[in-house]
């Protein structure tokens, strides 16, 4: 079976429910730290943090530790493939989304 | 949204959501720029207006000023790309400006609060009102 319906160009490392919260946060800030992160996507630490370690194995997002005074602090920031690769990604929704548009109508 | 999957509609609406939550944060850059231009405008000016009164209270306006940033840097938890690309050379803007308020002062030498004088001070904290409204604007 040939795959030619556009939801198969789905990136499948950012179609997934926490990892597109992830992606999409990133993509509205340079950078953001990990308790922002946890907070805003409503998840736990654990979670977050396996979530993380799937996106940078795909060389979509860069991690940074550091300190601010004598807090640690780990700050996150897409990479230049991983705002490629979410840019693709929304365009593919778009176009899902107008189609299904399309179909209803006619 | 399911466990393994999301539709279209859904993810998009996501998507929205998050970047509306993440926008929002971008006021604790333009509250760091705004205190920079405010201190900077005040120390400048009153210094040049009353450099007997004021000296005494530089010290605590110091302190004063750079509690409140680091109380800001202590809230951030989004740095916007606009923020991170303008901080520096507004910096580097700034330290120039002062440098020509000094220039302009030793020259000049003006005497209390006149129109001059506040026109000369806020000269510093020029880089930093732009950058609070870069920042600002969407």
């Amino acid at each position: 079976m040939t795959h030619t319906h556009p939801r198969h160009q789905l990136d499948e490392v950012i179609h997934a429910p926490v990892r597109l919260s992830i992606m999409a946060a990133l993509t509205a800030a340079d950078r953001v730290t990990f308790a922002y992160l946890r907070d805003l996507v409503e998840v736990s630490d654990s979670l977050l943090s396996k979530q993380i370690g799937v996106l940078e194995a795909a060389g979509y997002v860069d991690v940074a530790k550091g300190y601010e005074g004598k807090r640690p602090r780990t700050w996150y920031s897409l990479t230049p493939s991983g705002r490629q690769a979410f840019g693709r990604y929304r365009q593919i929704l778009q176009e899902l989304l107008t189609s299904s548009t399309d179909d209803i109508s006619s | 949204m399911t466990a393994m999957t999301i539709d279209p509609r859904t993810a998009a609406e996501e998507i929205t959501r998050v970047s509306q939550r993440v926008h929002r944060t971008r006021w604790w850059g333009v509250a760091a720029a705004l205190v920079m231009a405010l201190f900077l405008a005040a120390f400048y000016t009153l210094t040049t207006a009353y450099p007997q009164a004021t000296s005494a209270y530089v010290l605590p306006a110091v302190i004063l000023c750079v509690g409140l940033l680091a109380f800001i840097s202590w809230r951030r938890r989004a740095v916007h790309s606009t923020a991170r690309r303008l901080e520096e050379p507004t910096v580097w803007a700034s330290l120039g400006l002062a440098a020509v308020t000094i220039a302009l002062k030793f020259f000049f030498e003006p005497q209390g609060l006149t129109p001059w004088v506040v026109l000369m001070g806020m000269l510093p904290a020029l880089p930093f009102l732009v950058l609070a409204w870069r920042i600002a604007r969407r």
